[in-house]
């Protein structure tokens, strides 16, 4: 079977990975690093996926998308609260799915999160040297069925084919499991950049039961970090004399040192925060000790703990039953955060594994399972949301309760209310409340094409099946006639398989444009390591050559650092091409220089020796 | 609540026999097939008990139950159905759904009771609208203090905070009648092996009053922990 990876695509970062030889690895990019930020920048020139996007955030923010997974199985209403942090331009048509305007264009955002795949996939095939098509994807525990349907569209979009949607906490503990060996009842308290989730597990035996889970979409170091913003907005706007809300720059520079802060303030009691400001008027710094971020971050975190006490009683377990507690995201690593999963359960937290590594880790894991290399290991997760019907009155009737282990399933009869009605609606619903407006509606369903009768007289046996994704499949079949019945379903949030599939064939169509930019960096990176070597060489090397030689040399150094200013990739490549060629002579009579002076020197040695 | 209703009778004497839809020889309840062993779709009038391979009595040894979950598991979870053909995955998932479902309703007794007593007399059995008799002191208790707590105005602190710890010591105490009917529950299980109908329809009705009581109690407690926990503005 061909390889399959898993890819932990996070609200901030990235991560990829694969199985080799019985163990979970991290690919890691060209430069060695693991982590690809989870921005992307649509620029003129075509599209920036990782670091080089967030660069170009912080001179272009309007271009950059970044925090998609906030946006992910969202209607524009949903999101409105977010924006007020975010430079995005929402189109304002459809409010069934956000779509973002960068440009000409507009994205939805499992076409912004396929990007980040792509570029993930790129990064496996070109360090496996072979074709990736399939994976597994990881989403918060607390996700509900569009963000998962959401999810798995942009793996399709990407090219991916999405063989399992795995709980992040859930494939944390498959990577403690597998890697330590861990059994017994365990807590995963995963604080990310943009969503809380808590797990409760049972290890026995290879088998991974969950027992419960919990959480909010809603909740992580983003929270913290607009916290920190609003801290200082005040002081900056004043001294600035501006206002964050127009100065798009400004916040993205203000975002990236409060980011940064935070993570120095783990270990640091002192951080420096400094801004530069527009045109030219100085800076705005401010000094944050590690108190006063405690008591601005306090609140964020304490939002943690009712979903872990509801969890626990989910469960029907008391904090000592828990044996061990692991952290994973990169929250964690906030050492107020840590006090507070102590005291709910009453035990120091733990994380050998690298909390930002460990669910991309779980979920090669889970690919190996799916591939058939591990046989002895077994994930059974569960729905985080209850799932039910609008009955009578607008109110929900749970068929599926949360926390129910999924694959499961719910058989519901219907019939008519009116003699020689041939449609019945049904409202799909998930979420806790009573009412049917407090909940999450997911979808609309008609059953088509009932036999003309009396009233009450048809049944239609409709079957809701929750896969192992957590994602909703319905059948219905009328008993009568032992009839497959057709059903018309509207997704209430999300795309429609035929804007999938539109969204699939736009993606060929501009996949040379967006490999532009991607080539410009290949080019430009190329460049630099060629000038460096070219420098070096001419230092080393002018006894060796003659006065116009090296002035060819000095030219074509001149002409590409002049192209790197640009963003014209077929002038890198061109100058590139001609520093290459004019310094082939110099690069050889310095090889043979070196090589007889290595003969030389090995001579003295073996002098030496004797 | 559970919507799916089984229907017995007649059928217990045919139970799951039918015919395999790869090698087309009859073969028995078992989720695969006697003959070529493939994986079999579970039948329509099977009951969670057949399915865990239990017979129809409501004592069980939780430990034994969650060993035969993992067995089962492990042969029917589609994890383990990705290069087989479409049909054996649609039916691993439909397995698997079963058993999850199964397993949840089997390992709680109060679910397994009502399961229970459901098979045997449809799924309207159980109510929980009727106060039970013997409590009916403590409800005219609970229902004074909670319209008292309802009526008071958000400013009066002070006696709203006596109200609440008034109503958490009402609400202990309905936990403590819940738990002594988990107790009953268990006592009714320990005699379930009576062969004799009019012994056996007197047990049906005994457990079937016990989980009315239940499920009476059970509202009462959702209804002070809703009144004591304000609802939050939005989900």
């Amino acid at each position: 079977m061909s390889v399959i990876i898993g890819i932990d695509l996070g609200t901030t970062k990235s991560v990829v990975a694969y199985m080799e030889g019985g163990k979970p690895r991290v690919i890691p990019d060209a430069k060695g690093n693991p982590i690809l930020p989870s921005a992307v920048a649509f620029t003129g020139e075509g599209i920036l996926v990782g670091e080089p996007a967030k660069r170009r955030a912080l001179a272009r923010p309007q271009e950059t998308v970044y925090s998609v997974k906030r946006f992910m199985g969202k209607g524009l209403e949903d999101v409105k609260s977010d924006l007020v942090f975010l430079p995005f331009h929402l189109f304002p048509e459809h409010l069934d799915v956000v779509r973002f305007e960068v440009g000409e264009r507009q994205y939805t955002p499992p076409e912004v999160s396929a990007f980040i795949l792509k570029e993930l996939k790129q990064r496996a095939e070109a360090h496996l040297g072979t074709e990736i098509k399939k994976a597994v994807i990881t989403v918060p525990a607390y996700f509900n069925d569009s963000q998962r349907q959401a999810t798995k569209d942009a793996g399709r979009i990407s090219g991916l084919e999405v063989l399992r949607i795995v709980n992040e906490p859930t494939a944390a503990a498959l990577a403690y499991g597998l890697n330590l060996r861990k059994q017994g009842t365990i807590a995963v308290y995963d604080l990310g950049g943009g969503t809380f989730d808590i797990s409760l597990l049972k290890i026995k035996d290879g088998i991974f039961e969950v027992l419960a889970t919990g959480g909010d979409t809603h909740l992580g170091g983003d929270d913290i970090d607009n916290r920190l913003i609003d801290f200082l907005r005040e002081d900056l706007e004043r001294e600035g004399k501006l206002s964050l809300r127009t100065s798009e720059v400004t916040l993205q520079a203000l975002k990236e040192a409060v980011e940064t802060a935070k993570c120095q303030l783990s270990e640091a009691e002192r951080a420096e925060i400094a801004v530069p400001l527009p045109g030219g008027a100085g800076e705005f710094r401010r000094a944050l000790d590690r108190s006063t971020f405690e008591s601005l971050a306090s609140p964020v975190v304490e939002r943690t703990v009712p979903p872990c006490r509801q969890a626990l009683k989910d469960a029907g377990l008391r904090p000592e039953d828990i044996d061990e507690v692991i952290l994973v995201g990169g929250s964690t690593l906030i050492p107020i955060v840590r006090k507070t999963v102590e005291k709910v359960f009453g035990k120091v937290p733990h994380s050998e594994l690298n909390p930002r590594e460990v669910v991309a880790l779980g979920a090669a894991i889970q690919a190996g399972i799916l591939a058939g290399g591990i046989r002895d290991m077994l994930l059974l997760d569960v729905t985080p949301l209850s799932l039910g019907i609008e009955v009578m009155g607008g109110v929900i009737g749970v068929l599926i309760p949360r926390n129910s282990t999924i694959p499961t399933h719910a058989q519901e009869v219907f019939t008519t209310y009116v003699d020689g009605q041939v449609s019945v609606d049904i409202h799909v619903l998930q979420g806790e409340r009573e009412l049917v407006k407090d909940n999450r509606s997911l979808a609309r369903f008609q059953l088509k094409g009932v036999a003309p009768m009396a009233a009450g007289l048809p049944r239609i046996a409709v079957n809701f099946l929750l896969d192992a994704n957590g994602i909703l499949n319905v059948t219905a079949k009328d008993q009568r006639s032992d009839k497959e019945q057709s059903i018309e379903v509207k997704p209430s949030y999300g795309l429609t398989d035929e804007e999938v599939d539109r969204m699939i064939q736009e993606s060929f169509e501009h996949a040379e444009e967006d490999m532009g930019a991607r080539l410009l960096i290949d080019a430009k990176t190329e460049a630099q390591t060629v000038l460096q070597a070219a420098k070096k060489a001419l230092k080393e090397g002018t006894h060796l050559v003659l006065e116009a030689e090296e002035k060819n040399i000095q030219e074509a150094i001149c002409g590409l650092e002049e192209a790197l200013e640009g963003e014209d990739r077929h002038a890198v490549r061109d100058r590139l091409d001609r520093l290459n060629n004019v310094t082939l002579h110099l690069a050889e009579v310095l090889m043979d220089e070196g090589l007889s002076r290595s003969v030389k020197d090995r001579r003295a040695e073996e002098i030496l020796e004797r | 609540m559970n919507l799916t209703v089984l229907e017995m009778g007649d059928k217990k004497k045919t139970l799951g026999v039918h015919l395999c839809w790869n090698c087309q020889q009859e073969t028995g309840p078992s989720p695969f097939c006697d003959r070529c062993l493939k994986i079999q779709p579970p039948g329509p009038e099977m009951d969670y008990f057949t399915f865990m391979g239990l017979s129809l009595v409501p004592k069980i040894d939780l430990k034994a139950l969650e060993e035969i979950f993992h067995n089962l598991s492990r042969k029917l979870h589609p994890d383990f159905y990705q290069d087989k053909s479409e049909r054996e995955k649609a039916l691993s998932l439909e397995n698997s759904a079963v058993l999850n479902r199964a397993y949840r309703t089997l390992r709680d007794p109060v679910r397994r009771a009502e399961y229970l007593v459901q098979l045997e007399e449809g799924p309207d059995a159980i109510s929980g609208n009727h106060p039970p008799q013997e409590l009916l002191e403590e409800i005219l208790e609970y229902h004074e203090r909670l319209e008292e707590l309802r009526g008071l105005s958000p400013k009066d602190e002070g006696r709203r905070e006596e109200m609440a710890q008034g109503l958490e010591q009402v609400k202990a105490q309905f936990q403590r009648k819940e738990a002594d009917l988990f107790q009953g529950l268990e006592d009714l299980f320990e005699r379930w092996d009576q062969k004799e109908q009019e012994a056996r329809r007197a047990l049906l009705e005994e457990t079937k009053r016990l989980l009315s009581k239940r499920n009476y109690i059970r509202n009462v407690i959702r209804d002070i922990e809703d009144a004591l926990t304000p609802e939050e503005a939005s989900a």
